[in-house]
């Protein structure tokens, strides 16, 4: 696993994408659930658990789903960089305001 | 002309002698005095090419030891009450008889071990935190000691109090009805731009003034004080005549009461870094001032987490440190719990993106 910067993961498409779910679901669905799920994973088992569940709850909303090509390019940076790294890009993003 | 203050391995007391110095340095030119750290010592420069006479300049020196100073009851808390007015007359009178000699004293790398042999004085915990043990004595066969107290040579002593007096911010810390802890920090200089003497007199000051810095703890107090230096230091930055100081940490430390007397609590460095580099950045001032809004946000009774973990990044801006204050961060977020009232708005704990992707690009993974 390589060294990479919280700084590098947290510019990637496919996670700013993934963020943009995650302040969606907290901002207008007030899924805090799929949060705190998130910010306990340890494995990439456990991180592909916690997508599917945001995904599964939030799947009625339309507009703010992430694309597939996101869900392959995240799980590859889980690999690259560990899930921590991933992670905490996942909640910074969760937790800013675009204005 | 240079000054130099070889380091002893004590570093409360090594930059207080360097600060000392640098202000008596000060009293006796107009010219600009900086103090630098320069690994193995402290370096004191002024741009003049002489001093000015110390007897024509005495009662100048003389106030900086002035006995109505409010700081002499916090640099001299150890010692008992009917001996300070002693330790206060020794300084003055050092200062009156070898200021001269203790100049000169420090002209050299290497000449500013010498100082007396015979007049040594106790460095107390206040001047130095690691100085309250003492150097213990053989115990093998004999009597259990708690060893004996450190003394410094009276020169360098009277240097240290100067400094301490003029660049030691103290601060009460109340953490809870019965406990309650003293805490302390002093500026470390960096190597290349150093700081200004009146400068941070200036500035301690404007910190000394401040209301509302956090006091959960001591870190989180020394964090919020360096947000709030920051804060200022980006305005004498971008004014017309702009400051060139450069900081490369705090020392800090804290006492707590024990039965009889004050004991050291918690102690170390505060890296200034990171604060560095965002004062270089164009978005700086937006930065602190987040900075500041997290730590006031921290300071009410049940979210106190969110300055101890926030402190805990900013001294150390690792991947874990900054997980860890997300996460506490998020949880007083989802209950909607942060509340915080400036003087034109009121924030709810709102993170604006590109003013956090400048504090994401110093995390260190």
């Amino acid at each position: 696993m390589s060294e990479v910067s919280l700084y590098k993961v947290y510019s990637n498409e496919a996670v700013k994408d993934f963020g943009n779910c995650y302040r969606n679901a907290l901002r207008q669905n007030d899924d805090y659930a799929s949060l705190t799920e998130l910010e306990n994973v340890e494995t990439k088992e456990d991180f592909a658990e916690a997508l599917k569940k945001l995904l599964r709850r939030n799947y009625s909303k339309e507009g703010w789903k992430p694309k597939e090509s996101s869900l392959e390019e995240v799980m590859k940076l889980v690999d690259n960089c560990g899930v921590r790294i991933v992670r905490a890009a996942i909640i910074s993003h969760a937790l800013t305001w675009k204005e | 002309m240079h000054w130099f203050v070889l380091k002893s391995g004590m570093p409360m007391y090594d930059l207080e002698r360097a600060y000392g110095l640098g202000l008596i340095v000060k009293q006796l030119t107009d010219e600009e005095v900086r103090v630098y750290d320069k690994g193995p010592y402290y370096q004191i420069t002024t741009s003049a090419n002489s001093l000015k006479e110390v007897r024509s300049n005495l009662d100048k020196l003389l106030s900086l030891v002035a006995d109505d100073l409010d700081a002499w009851d916090r640099i001299l808390r150890t010692t008992s009450r009917k001996n300070r007015p002693g330790k206060i007359k020794k300084i003055q009178k050092i200062l009156k008889n070898s200021c001269k000699e203790i100049l000169d004293g420090f002209k050299e790398l290497f000449l500013s071990q010498t100082g007396s042999k015979k007049s040594k004085e106790l460095l107390t915990g206040p001047l130095e935190l690691s100085s309250f043990k003492g150097f213990r004595e053989p115990i093998r066969g004999q009597k259990y000691d708690e060893g004996s107290g450190f003394t410094v040579p009276e020169e360098n002593w009277a240097l240290c109090i100067i400094g301490a007096l003029h660049f030691a911010i103290w601060r009460f810390i109340v953490l809870t009805k019965k406990s309650k802890e003293s805490a302390v920090i002093i500026p470390n200089p960096d190597g290349e731009k150093g700081i200004e003497v009146d400068h941070w007199r200036e500035i301690k000051v404007h910190l000394e003034n401040e209301k509302g810095l956090s006091r959960v703890s001591t870190l989180c107090w020394v964090s919020h004080s360096a947000v709030k230096l920051y804060q200022e230091l980006w305005y004498k930055k971008h004014q017309d005549s702009p400051w060139e100081d450069c900081f490369s940490k705090f020392i800090y430390g804290s006492l707590a009461g024990a039965a009889q007397q004050s004991k050291p609590k918690t102690g170390g460095y505060f890296s200034l870094e990171l604060f560095e580099d965002l004062l270089n950045n164009e978005h700086g001032i937006e930065v602190f001032t987040l900075f500041d809004k997290i730590f006031q946000a921290g300071n009410r009774k049940g979210l106190e987490d969110i300055a101890i973990k926030f402190a805990e990044f900013l001294n150390v801006p690792s991947i874990e440190n900054y997980s860890r204050f997300l996460t506490v961060f998020s949880r007083a977020l989802m209950r909607g719990e942060i509340y915080v009232r400036t003087f034109d708005e009121v924030w709810r704990g709102k993170f604006e993106e590109n003013i956090w992707k400048e504090v994401i690009r110093y995390v260190r993974s």
